[in-house]
């Protein structure tokens, strides 16, 4: 457990590194920002080898301790219903689709299973991602680091989110934002008594999950429905494609089986 | 609903992460030639892009982050059924998946 421990003081270590080692974006060392930084880097780890391992199904293995680890930080982060999700929906469902789908094609020994990276392309490839992490980082840190311009001398910074990227506070809103319409409150008065009190993991998990539902079908009704045809549209395509392709080789295989008999 | 300051993720750490996680995944759909790794390198893009929303959410302490990406994943799961179906077509008819070989519109 000690072992662990210094580990996550080191990944804490590396990330404030990340920030640029300046002190005031130091936010103190709590168990839950060392769980933090241990998980990210077990994540890009992940990550990383998912991009270059070889073997595609070691790939999509490494993919999925990426979605768990993921997952762990969005529990971390308290945003509770889409660590589930993360895991029911991403590592559930899509790898295993995934998986099914590599080890339904592809045997291990076959010359064109595409396991080689595209040489030509590989520099090319890295140092574009390269300039694409810094230009956003800049953007972060130049974001973080001023103050905004559209507040006049005496305002509160705190109407920005971004000036507070590497701050301690978090910014919180008004109740009504979580709430149903403004002429029946129920959620809301039982979300203001909440508000007092610091969210604990259990508490927020039926709240979250039973406000979001709620938002779901009223404000963000149209999108949802709207994902309910994409997705019946995306299995529509699907089968198509499958059964269109499954009779073409039928008549594929009869027409060689004739030309065998025909000899 | 306010939260324990100590039990609080500056989201520029967490940004950060999503940087370089999406970094790599770009990085994967540029090197590799295997179009399902090149998918699960999307799917990793995707989920950055989620860790952008759902630090903003943890931030501002609203439950918008986690409806944008509760959207998010819903397109990836059909992008993901879509795009398999397709490559086990090609699978199917070519019996090669090589990306840099499947160059039949190719002008």
């Amino acid at each position: 457990m000690s072992g662990l421990g210094g580990l996550a003081l080191v990944a804490y270590l590396v990330l404030w590194a990340a920030a640029g080692f300046v002190p005031e974006r130091l936010p103190f060392f709590t168990p839950v920002r060392g769980l933090f930084g241990l998980l990210a880097i077990l994540a890009v780890i992940s990550a990383l080898a998912m991009v270059m391992l070889r073997n595609p199904v070691h790939s999509a293995l490494a993919l999925v301790a990426n979605f768990f680890f993921l997952a762990i930080i969005y529990l971390l982060m308290q945003q509770v219903l889409l660590a589930f999700l993360q895991v029911l929906v991403y590592a559930g469902a899509i790898m295993v689709l995934f998986l099914f789908v590599i080890m339904f094609f592809f045997q291990p020994g076959r010359p064109d299973l595409g396991s080689s990276p595209i040489r030509q392309q590989t520099l090319g490839g890295v140092l574009f991602a390269l300039a694409m992490l810094a230009m956003a980082m800049v953007v972060i840190f130049q974001g973080a680091s001023r103050r905004p311009q559209w507040l006049s001398a005496g305002e509160e910074v705190r109407s920005s989110p971004v000036a507070y990227l590497f701050s301690e506070a978090a910014v919180p809103r008004k109740v009504q934002e979580i709430s149903l319409t403004p002429g029946r409150k129920p959620e809301l008065q039982a979300t203001r008594q909440e508000e007092e009190q610091p969210v604990n993991v259990a508490k927020a998990f039926g709240g979250q999950v039973r406000a979001i539902g709620i938002r779901l079908y009223t404000q963000y009704l149209v999108p949802f429905e709207l994902t309910s045809v994409l997705i019946l549209i995306a299995i529509i395509a699907a089968v198509v494609m499958g059964r269109d392709r499954a009779k073409k080789i039928m008549e594929l295989e009869r027409t060689r089986q004739g030309e065998v008999s025909g000899e | 609903m306010t939260i324990d300051p100590a039990s609080f993720i500056p989201p520029g750490y967490t940004l950060l992460l999503a940087l370089v996680l999406f970094a790599i995944g770009v990085v994967g759909v540029l090197v590799r030639r295997n179009p399902i790794v090149i998918f699960m390198s999307i799917e990793l893009m995707l989920n950055a892009v989620n860790l952008a929303f759902l630090a903003f959410g943890h931030q501002l302490m609203v439950l918008s982050g986690q409806i944008y990406a509760f959207f998010v994943l819903a397109v990836a799961a059909a992008e993901v059924a879509i795009g398999l179906a397709i490559i086990m077509a090609i699978f199917r008819r070519r019996e090669e998946v090589d990306v840099d070989r499947v160059n039949l519109l190719r002008w």
